[in-house]
């Protein structure tokens, strides 16, 4: 009997000491939720909120027109043209990106006594300010600016850049990659360096060429690292706005306009509150639907391979 | 025991930081409020102001009215910062600064808070937050985004004595018609032409341009002569505001706009004529000159003697002074319907929102701004001061040739801003500018598919 109280008295402890630490817990974790809450939850539930009203920032509050601005976003082909945009020219940053990242990343992990600036070297534009990086960019694009004045010294014909649709989403990509790529490579590199050197030993003496090597063990070994290099750079792509805002700002008319730099000008440029809402909710929608399928696609490719 | 002694050790080390951050706060609190707002018992505006001034001035302000107005006058940062510039402060500076001086010696009530909160856009997210907020400042200002504050039905009819001050192109109106906005300076453009450039290719003052058809004729044949080393000039099409501000006078002078009784207007013939005529003249620009978005590549052209015309508004003149060029003005060329179109630009515009706390002081702020001793500053930046006093008296500005032009122009007729937009107003200004005025110069897509191409983008937009 004594000894079954002194369980159950054992057991009450135990579980008092439960509940106190439970409490604990939540008494650290509380504040961030609430700050989670506070700056996350709260402005997307008023930005869904805002997608199905009129709202200029000028009245005194925002008028509810149902589905309207969704209905006026999916007939105007002005904005089916900018999601598309924002799609393929992410589409191409984003490869771009991830190829040259990869081969950068592979080129880094080569023995040298000069990696170690190197590796710092390619981090410096990610940390550079975009606002003053893009100024010189655009310097260099100008007219009579860095770019012609090379073209016209090799004997070419100056271009003028800002006239073609082609040339500045290819300046943006260069803008993109030259910005981007150093995050990416470390982390390529991090993920080369996590594969077993062994492997490659082993590979090497049955004979296995350097390609067979990266094809065989290098690029199995980096699947995690791939995965999240694309997705969160899915994520990037369908979120990029500022290179274009400050490279092109969409010009040539409109050409390179895409539909997060339009979602910023509607919502706080000219204050149409109601459907960049709108946009913001199908655009992110959009991005998880991406995102969902390609981690369908990573997820099967592992249950194919167990 | 011990954790508990070391928790109450903990907690008595935590409170005594917290307080002592605390009192180190409130002093540093003290500081920046002294520096931020500039009460109008500081006379001496530009000198530091004294601890023992401000500890006076802080018990007495409990009794004064406080305003917060953007572009009335200077903080004293802003102060600091104009004396600090080399060559002393510019025009605009002295402005301000006469301005702030003149408030606080004529308005001693007042407990004047002279907010920076930048221009254009930043100015108009700035103010629409307060809006939405519901604590709009005393004092609202801008320039483009006015006329749909006015439209909104946010602003305050403006005094009687203010509409009478100044003269009717320095004023926006509201949907019924009361004037609610008075700009304290405003410009309006013309065509400033590089002398030393005209005459090299054999061209004299007396054969300045006064029809487009001469003004195109002597600029065809000055890019011809230039062979790629100078231009003649045309009319800039940035695919921006800048770009129709500057189109604006000719469409005007050509009986049309781009919104008529607020309906957009890309189909009417007349819009496309002039299309046609600022392609034309666009051959005379370098590549990407015209059409960049960055304006200043074209100002620094016409000051190196690359580019012989450019459209630009009254506040060349000084800044063509100040690189040193041999320069002219003429007003813009007509066409042959006669009529003188033209646009402002350049206009800083006051109005008092209907939710603002103190009105009639606020009122009283925008009547100083907009005193004789004010409003002569703005005559070294040969801008135009809204006062009829100034306009209608040459003897101010005689020996300006650039004010002298302009005060007729302004004298002969009645001038507003960009066309406006009851719905959508700066999206629909955004197609404008780069579908219709960028694309007509970067393409030679035909006019009128270029118009009816951007019209279907605009019409979803009014309704």
């Amino acid at each position: 009997m004594e000894e079954i109280k002194r369980i159950s008295k054992k057991e009450k402890t135990r579980s008092s000491r439960q509940k106190r630490r439970t409490r604990r817990a939540y008494k650290i974790i509380i504040p961030f939720f609430a700050y989670i809450a506070l700056w996350g939850i709260l402005p997307l539930l008023y930005g869904l909120y805002l997608g199905l009203t009129e709202y200029n920032g000028l009245s005194k509050k925002p008028v509810f027109i149902g589905l309207r601005n969704y209905i006026d976003f999916f007939t105007n082909s002005a904005y089916m043209q900018l999601l598309w945009r924002q799609i393929w020219m992410g589409a191409i940053c984003l490869f771009m990106n991830t190829l040259l990242s990869f081969l950068l990343g592979l080129a880094l992990n080569v023995p040298s006594r000069a990696r170690g600036f190197f590796r710092s070297g390619i981090y410096v534009p990610c940390i550079a300010a975009t606002s003053i990086t893009s100024a010189i960019f655009i310097v260099l694009l100008e007219p009579n600016g860095v770019m012609n004045t090379l073209l016209k010294r090799l004997g070419a014909s100056p271009i003028t850049w800002q006239y073609s649709q082609f040339w500045m989403v290819f300046w943006i990509m260069v803008y993109f990659v030259w910005k981007n790529i150093g995050p990416a490579a470390i982390i390529w590199l991090g993920g080369l360096q996590s594969i077993d050197a062994s492997l490659y030993e082993a590979a090497k003496m049955d004979g296995a060429s350097s390609f067979q090597r990266i094809r065989y063990i290098t690029m199995p070994g980096l699947r995690f690292v791939a995965s999240y290099i694309i997705l969160t750079g899915i994520i990037g792509a369908m979120q990029m706005f500022d290179v274009v805002m400050f490279i092109s700002k969409g010009n040539p008319y409109g050409k390179t306009d895409i539909l997060m730099y339009r979602l910023y000008r509607d919502g706080i440029v000219n204050f149409n509150m109601g459907m960049a809402g709108a946009e913001s909710t199908i655009i992110g929608l959009i991005t998880i639907v991406f995102s969902i399928v390609y981690f369908r696609i990573v997820l099967k490719k592992e249950d194919q391979n167990a | 025991m011990k954790r508990k002694l070391l928790a109450a050790c903990m907690a008595a080390t935590f409170a005594l930081t917290s307080l002592t951050g605390c009192g180190g706060s409130n002093e540093n609190a003290q500081d920046t409020t002294q520096q931020k707002t500039d009460t109008t018992d500081t006379a001496e505006t530009t000198e530091t102001v004294d601890t023992a001034e401000a500890e006076k001035e802080d018990t007495g302000s409990a009794e004064k009215i406080h305003l917060t107005v953007p572009k009335v006058g200077y903080n004293q940062d802003q102060i600091n910062t104009a004396n600090a510039k080399e060559g002393g402060p510019t025009y605009e500076d002295k402005y301000y600064m006469t301005v702030t001086e003149n408030i606080a010696k004529n308005l001693p009530d007042y407990e004047m808070e002279y907010v920076d909160w930048g221009w254009g856009e930043t100015l108009d997210q700035k103010q629409r937050a307060l809006f939405a907020a519901g604590s709009a400042p005393d004092i609202v200002a801008g320039e483009t985004f006015i006329p749909s504050y006015a439209a909104e039905g946010l602003l305050e009819p403006l005094p009687q004595e203010i509409v009478d001050l100044v003269n009717p192109s320095f004023l926006v109106y509201d949907n019924d018609g009361k004037a609610v906005a008075v700009a304290y300076k405003t410009s309006i453009f013309m065509i400033f032409y590089n002398k030393a450039l005209l005459e090299q290719c054999g061209y004299s003052e007396d054969d300045i341009p006064t029809t487009w058809d001469e003004w195109k004729a002597m600029s065809d044949d000055i890019t011809a002569q230039g062979q790629g080393e100078f231009w003649g000039g045309g009319i800039p099409t940035f695919p921006h505001a800048g770009g129709a501000l500057r189109a604006t006078p000719f469409f005007r002078a050509n009986g049309t706009d781009f919104a008529v009784d607020g309906k957009i207007n890309l189909d009417d013939e007349k819009l496309q004529e002039v299309l046609s005529f600022i392609r034309e003249m666009n051959y005379n620009f370098p590549a990407g000159l015209g059409n960049g978005t960055d304006e200043f590549p074209m100002w620094d052209a016409f000051h190196e003697g690359s580019i012989a015309f450019v459209v630009q508004g009254s506040f060349e003149g000084a800044d063509a002074e100040t690189a040193g060029m041999d320069w002219g003005v003429a007003p813009i060329p007509m066409n042959d319907s006669g009529i003188d179109g033209n646009c402002t630009v350049g206009s800083v515009y006051l109005a008092v929102p209907k939710d603002a706390a103190n009105k009639e002081a606020s009122f009283n702020v925008i009547k100083e701004a907009l005193s004789l001793e004010n409003e002569k500053v703005w005559l070294e930046g040969s801008y135009c001061p809204a006062i009829k006093e100034i306009i209608e008296d040459p003897s101010y500005y005689e020996n300006d040739k650039v004010l002298m032009m302009e005060m007729q122009v302004i004298k002969d007729g009645t001038y507003s801003g960009l066309a406006t937009f009851p719905k959508n107003d700066s999206s629909i200004w955004e197609i404008i500018n780069q579908n219709v005025l960028a694309r007509t110069t970067m393409t030679e897509d035909p006019i009128d598919v270029i118009c009816s191409e951007a019209q279907e983008q605009i019409v979803p937009l009014q309704q």
